[in-house]
């Protein structure tokens, strides 16, 4: 758990998938867990009691970001402090819990907190609580893009002078039955349940499906001008954001990748960059048969023959929807930052469809250039990300 | 203290984290946790438990931890059950 202990794992380059205790008997009964998590001893008793997973990671996650940009509730004006989280849906291991007591009939039984503990705008509220934060707040949802989505609608929102400082990212957890079966049903998820840690492999010619994860990724948001002024060490600049849908079907990319393209280059143009000037690209990457092809060829579209490294954390950490943009806009930061593209977990043979630069066997020393983060949504709601090193 | 008190008090730590050596028989539900949810709760998990239903009305933030100890008592001697069977 934990900016550095995620960085160290993705770096190894190895799965944390596992059989799952909360999803035995199920056609699909692993998942990639947040190791080492003790949320009684970081958030206390009542707090943890309250929260469902994704709100406890939010929180968490929101003040190792804010520590970690040397901010806190004595360091800013409250009001100018927004909260934007992604979430894709509704915490459903809450909600499993409320329906049960109902189809029982002992709606009486249903916990106090079962909507307060489940609606997904509670993890930018239940992190402003945390922080005293009184700026804009709210959660953007845009499926497995909201993470990113949200780091862009918080750009936006320092750009507009809506507020002086975001607390931005995304937060889920997958890990619930009905989450579970529902992406089964839809042939989503890999069966690779007699070797979960091989499960989760982007980019492979054996690939199957994505391995459900969880977790949260946090991002301080400030205009430059005024992280200078601060003397705040800056990690990396935001540079650019693009956004499109593909208006074609409600879970499957356009074949041709033509929302993505859009959204990259969108990106691309709002960052005032060109192609050449990308040095790497964090790919969306589930590992499931269609979009890691039709993000190959999205890139291909906009990278063409310049080709640069691409690297995917999905091997290692999973798919942890909502938080999964944002978890990996926060890799992207420090392999920045350190000059180092994680390796692709898994990726033992390349797919012959895909004809992408990918980061494989060990981590790759990095050009020290912007780079771009992909994330894609059902119902074709895309982002990209640009970043730039510090 | 008997073991319908300790079941209170073990509760009211493993749920609402409440320190054992702050609670007395005189002790409300409102010094303890001002969050009305947290109460409903409590209740719930107490009942859960226990097997011994509360109603919301039972648990306000004016109940001690006796009162509450009290209430088990009562239901684990019957006296409710004969009660609520003749009205």
């Amino acid at each position: 758990m934990g900016a550095e202990a995620t960085w160290a794992g993705l770096i190894a380059g190895r799965s944390v998938a596992a059989p799952d205790p909360e999803l035995v008997g199920l056609p699909v009964a692993f998942s990639c867990r947040v190791a080492d998590f003790d949320g009684v001893a970081l958030l206390g008793h009542r707090l943890n009691r309250r929260l469902d997973p994704f709100g406890r990671y939010a929180v968490a996650a929101a003040r190792e970001a804010v520590a970690d940009a040397g901010l806190g509730p004595t360091l800013w004006a409250p009001e100018r402090v927004a909260v934007v989280l992604g979430v894709g849906a509704s915490s459903m291991s809450g909600t499993e819990s409320a329906v049960e007591m109902v189809l029982e009939g002992l709606p009486d039984r249903v916990s106090p907190f079962a909507l307060p503990r489940t609606l997904p705008n509670m993890a930018a509220a239940e992190a402003a609580l945390d922080l005293g934060t009184q700026g804009p707040c709210f959660t953007v949802s845009s499926a497995c893009a909201s993470g990113a989505h949200a780091i862009g609608v918080a750009r936006d929102m320092l750009l507009s002078g809506a507020c002086d400082v975001v607390v931005a990212g995304g937060a889920e957890s997958g890990r619930s039955r009905t989450s579970a079966a529902s992406f089964a049903r839809i042939g989503a998820l890999s069966t690779r349940g007699d070797e979960p840690h091989l499960a989760s492999r982007p980019f492979d010619l054996d690939r199957d499906g994505f391995v459900l994860g969880e977790g949260a990724g946090v991002l301080i948001l400030e205009r430059a001008c005024d992280a200078r002024a601060r003397g705040a060490r800056v990690r990396a600049y935001l540079a650019g954001y693009g956004a499109s849908a593909d208006a074609h079907h409600i879970t499957a990319p356009h074949p041709e990748g033509r929302g993505a393209v859009r959204a990259v280059r969108a990106a691309l143009a709002g960052a005032g960059l060109e192609p050449a000037d990308i040095g790497h690209v964090n790919a969306h990457a589930t590992s499931t048969p269609m979009n890691d092809v039709v993000e190959a060829a999205a890139l291909g579209a906009v990278f063409g023959s310049l080709a640069p490294p691409v690297t995917a954390f999905k091997g290692v950490i999973g798919h942890a929807m909502g938080a999964a943009g944002a978890i990996e806009a926060a890799g992207v930061v420090l392999s920045l930052e350190r000059g180092l593209l994680p390796p692709v977990a898994n990726l033992d043979k390349l797919d012959p469809a895909i004809d992408l630069n990918v980061v494989t066997g060990r981590p790759r020393q990095a050009r020290r250039a912007p780079a771009v983060s992909t994330s894609f949504g059902f119902g074709g709601q895309n982002a990209a990300l640009v970043f730039s090193p510090a | 203290m008997d073991s319908a008190y300790q079941i209170v008090v073990r509760h009211l730590k493993d749920h609402l984290g409440v320190d054992p050596a702050l609670v007395t028989p005189d002790t409300t539900l409102g010094q303890l946790d001002r969050d009305s949810l947290s109460i409903l709760e409590f209740g719930l998990l107490l009942q859960e438990a226990t097997g011994i239903r509360l109603d919301d009305g039972v648990l306000t933030f004016r109940t001690t931890i006796g009162e509450i100890a009290a209430v088990l008592r009562r239901h684990r001697a019957g006296d409710v059950y004969k009660r609520q069977g003749s009205a």
